[in-house]
C-alpha cells in the first residue's frame, strides 16, 4: 500500500490515474443516471430544482476533468516511455506530484456534496455572475474551485512532463518520424494543455478573488465584465475538448492498423492533422459565444469549419488503414469502429453548430447536450473502452475475455444511440439543457424515455465491463507479451512490463519496430 | 531535435499570424491579447528550442546508430519512490484550502510547501 502511494514508477503511476479516473467515471455515470431518471417523464419530482443543479454540475465536472481528459494522460503515462523505449518519464517525482494533485483535487470537488448548501451548483462552464458569491455562496462552489485548480497545475505539470520526455528520451533509432501515433497525439494534446490551461486557473483564481478578496472582475456594477468569464473560460474550454479527443485519435489509429494487420496508412499526415486541428482549436473559443452578440462570429465560424478539413483527413487515413486490410473484429477493433461511428455523427453536428444561425436555433438545447455526448461519450469513451480492452494484457499481464467484450461493445454501442440520438430531436423541440423538468409537449415524453432506457443499458455494459474484469483476473489465463500482433515497441517487452521497463531492446529501423522483429526478411539485402 | 524546433517555430508563427488575423477581423483586444499571449509563450519556447537544438546529440535523432553502438552509456537515475509528491500535493490542497478559509491554514500550507521543496531538492541531489 505504501509502495503505491510513493511509488514513481509510471507504469504504477499510469495505473493509479486508470483506477482513480475509474472511480471518478463510476460516480459521474451515477449521476448520469439520476438525471436520466428524473428527466424519464415529465414534470418528474425524483430530484428537487437544486438538487438536479448539483447533479448536472458534478457529472460534467466528473466526466470533462476527471475522467476522459486525465485517463489519456493515465495511458500515455503508461504507455510513452514505453513506446519510445525510455526507462521512465524525464522527471518521475513530478509525474507522482502530478498524480496526486489529480486526485486530491477530483475529491475536493466531490468534497463540495457534503457542504452545508451541497455542491456547486453553476454548471461544469461555472458562468460569472452565477458561479458569484452572492448567487452561490456556499463552500461547494468554492471547493470545486479549488479543486479544478489542483487538476489544471497537475495537466500542466503532465504536459511538461510528457513533451520532454518524447523529445528527449527516446531510445536509439527512435527518430521523431518513428515515434507510433498515439504518442504523437500526446505531444499535440500536451502543447494544448500548456497553452489552454493557464487560462483556466487563471479565471478560476479571478473567480476565487471576487468571492473572497473583494475582487470585482467579472461585476458590471463595479466595471467587471461577465464576458470576460467567457472569454478566459472557453479560451480553455474549446482546445479543451482536443485535449479530451487527441490523445483517443492516437488510441484507435493504432488499435486500427493492428486488426487491419496494415501499416498506419497517411502516418506523416496523421500527425500533421493533429497538429492542425490542435492549432486550429486555439482559435475557437468564442464559437460557444455566438449567442452573446459580443464576439466577431464570421471569424470563429470560419476557423471552426476550418477544423473539420484535418479531422477529415483522419477519417480518410483511417479508412485508408482498414482498405483491403485482413481486418479482425477483437473487441478493441469493435470500440474504434463504434468509436468512428458516433464520433462522425458528433463531428457532422459539430460543423452544424458552427454555423451561427443554426447555434442561434439550438444554442443550450438538447441538440447541444447530444452533439457533445457524440464526441466524447461516443468518440472518446469508446476508444477508452477499446483501450483498455487493447493494453489490458500489456498492463496486467492478462487478457479481457472476448466473449464478455463482444456483449459489452453492444450494449454499448446500442445503448449509447438510444440514450443521445434523439436528444436530437429534443433539442429541435425546444427543449432547454440544464433544466430539471419539462412539460408533456410533443415528442418530448417518449423521446426523454427511450433515452432513459438507452442510459440504462449503458450501465449494464459497464456492469458486464467490471464483471468480465474480475472473472478474467481470477482466471489469469496467460496469453504470452504480444497476444494482438501489435506493432510498436511496447508490445517488445514482458506483460506486465518490469522495472524501467526493457530488459533489451530490438533495433528500431520503422514506426512498426515489433513488426520489424519478427519479420527480419524486409531488411535483408535482396541477392544480386 | 530539429522536428523539436520546426514544431515550435510553427506553432509560435502560427500564433502570430492567428492573433493578427483576428485583431484586424474583430477589433476585439481581449481575444487578441489572449492569442498574442500565447504567440509571445509559444515565441520564447521556438527560441530556446532553438538554442538546445546546438547542444543536443540525442540517440534518439539518428536513423541509423544501433543499441550496441551506446551500449553501457550513462541513461541517468530513476528513482522508483519518493513520498514528497503525495506530501506535496496535500501541502497544495492546504495552501489553496486555506486561501478561501483562513489566513493561519494558508500559511500552514505555504510552510509546508517550501519545506517540501527543500527536502525534496536534497533527495533529488542525492539520487
Amino acid at each position: 500500500m505504501i509502495s503505491w502511494l510513493t511509488t514513481t514508477d509510471h507504469k504504477r503511476i499510469g495505473i493509479l490515474y486508470i483506477v482513480w479516473t475509474g472511480l471518478f467515471f463510476a460516480i459521474a455515470g451515477i449521476l448520469a443516471m439520476l438525471i436520466r431518471t428524473q428527466l424519464a417523464r415529465p414534470d418528474m419530482t425524483f430530484l428537487s430544482p437544486h438538487a438536479y443543479d448539483q447533479v448536472f454540475t458534478l457529472h460534467g465536472t466528473a466526466m470533462i476533468f476527471l475522467f476522459v481528459a486525465p485517463f489519456g494522460l493515465g495511458l500515455a503515462n503508461f504507455l510513452i516511455p514505453l513506446q519510445i523505449g525510455a526507462p521512465d518519464m524525464a522527471f518521475p517525482r513530478l509525474n507522482a506530484t502530478s498524480l496526486w494533485l489529480f486526485v486530491f483535487g477530483g475529491l475536493t470537488v466531490l468534497s463540495g456534496a457534503l457542504a452545508a448548501g451541497g455542491a456547486a451548483s453553476a454548471g461544469w462552464t461555472a458562468y460569472a455572475p452565477l458561479s458569484e458569491i452572492q448567487i452561490s455562496a456556499g463552500a461547494g462552489q468554492d471547493l470545486w474551485i479549488v479543486g479544478l485548480l489542483m487538476v489544471s497545475v497537475s495537466s500542466i505539470l503532465t504536459a511538461i512532463n510528457i513533451v520532454t520526455t518524447v523529445f528527449l528520451l527516446r531510445a536509439p533509432g527512435m527518430t521523431m518520424w518513428r515515434i507510433p501515433i498515439f504518442s504523437w497525439e500526446m505531444i499535440a494534446t500536451s502543447l494544448l494543455i500548456l497553452m489552454a490551461f493557464p487560462p483556466l486557473a487563471t479565471v478560476l483564481a479571478m473567480l476565487l478573488i471576487d468571492r473572497h478578496l473583494g475582487g470585482q472582475f467579472f461585476d458590471p456594477q463595479h466595471g467587471g465584465n461577465p464576458i470576460l468569464y467567457q472569454h478566459l473560460f472557453w479560451f480553455f474550454g474549446h482546445p479543451e475538448v482536443y485535449v479530451m479527443i487527441l490523445p483517443y485519435f492516437g488510441v484507435v489509429t493504432e488499435i486500427i492498423a493492428v486488426f487491419s494487420r496494415k501499416p498506419v496508412f497517411g502516418y506523416v499526415e496523421l500527425v500533421l492533422s493533429a497538429f492542425a486541428i490542435a492549432g486550429l482549436s486555439m482559435g475557437v473559443w468564442a464559437h460557444h459565444m455566438f449567442t452573446t452578440g459580443a464576439v466577431a462570429n464570421g471569424f470563429f465560424a470560419g476557423m471552426s469549419f476550418l477544423i473539420a478539413v484535418p479531422t477529415g483527413v483522419k477519417f480518410f487515413n483511417w479508412i485508408g488503414t482498414m482498405w483491403k486490410g485482413s481486418i479482425e473484429f477483437a473487441t478493441p477493433m469493435l470500440f474504434a469502429i463504434g468509436f468512428l461511428l458516433n464520433f462522425l455523427i458528433g463531428g457532422i453536428t459539430g460543423v452544424m453548430v458552427a454555423s451561427p444561425p443554426i447555434d442561434f436555433h439550438v444554442h443550450d438545447s438538447y441538440f447541444l447536450v447530444s452533439h457533445f455526448h457524440y464526441v466524447l461519450g461516443g468518440g472518446s469513451l469508446f476508444a477508452i473502452f477499446g483501450a483498455l480492452f487493447f493494453w489490458f494484457p500489456k498492463i496486467f499481464g492478462v487478457k479481457l475475455d472476448e466473449r464478455m467484450g463482444k456483449w459489452c461493445f453492444w450494449l454499448m454501442f446500442v445503448g449509447f444511440n438510444a440514450t443521445f440520438f434523439p436528444m436530437h430531436f429534443m433539442g429541435i423541440e425546444g427543449m432547454p439543457r440544464r433544466v430539471y423538468t419539462y412539460p408533456a409537449l410533443g415528442d418530448l415524453p417518449w423521446l426523454n424515455m427511450v433515452a432513459t432506457v438507452g442510459a440504462a443499458i449503458m450501465a449494464l455494459a459497464v456492469i458486464v465491463f467490471l464483471v468480465n474484469v474480475v472473472v478474467s483476473s481470477l482466471a489469469r489465463e496467460h496469453v504470452g507479451d504480444d497476444p494482438w500482433g501489435g506493432y510498436t515497441l511496447e508490445w517488445a517487452t514482458t506483460s506486465p512490463p518490469p522495472e524501467f521497463n526493457f530488459t533489451s531492446l530490438p533495433p528500431i529501423r520503422s514506426e512498426r519496430p515489433v513488426f520489424d522483429l519478427h519479420h527480419p526478411e524486409i531488411f535483408e539485402q535482396p541477392a544480386s | 531535435m530539429k522536428t523539436f524546433v520546426s514544431l515550435f517555430l510553427s506553432s509560435a508563427a502560427f500564433g502570430i499570424v492567428i492573433a493578427v488575423i483576428y485583431w484586424i477581423s474583430s477589433r476585439d483586444s481581449t481575444g487578441t491579447l489572449l492569442l498574442g499571449l500565447m504567440a509571445t509563450g509559444l515565441t520564447f519556447a521556438a527560441g530556446y528550442a532553438i538554442l538546445a537544438e546546438r547542444e543536443a546529440n540525442l540517440d534518439g535523432d539518428s536513423k541509423t546508430v544501433r543499441n550496441a553502438d551506446v551500449a553501457g552509456e550513462d541513461l541517468g537515475i530513476y528513482t522508483s519512490s519518493s513520498a514528497y509528491p503525495i506530501l506535496m500535493a496535500l501541502a497544495v490542497l492546504t495552501f489553496l484550502v486555506g486561501a478561501v478559509w483562513s489566513p493561519f491554514i494558508l500559511f500552514t500550507g505555504l510552510l509546508a510547501i517550501l519545506l517540501i521543496l527543500w527536502r525534496l531538492g536534497a533527495e533529488s541531489n542525492r539520487t
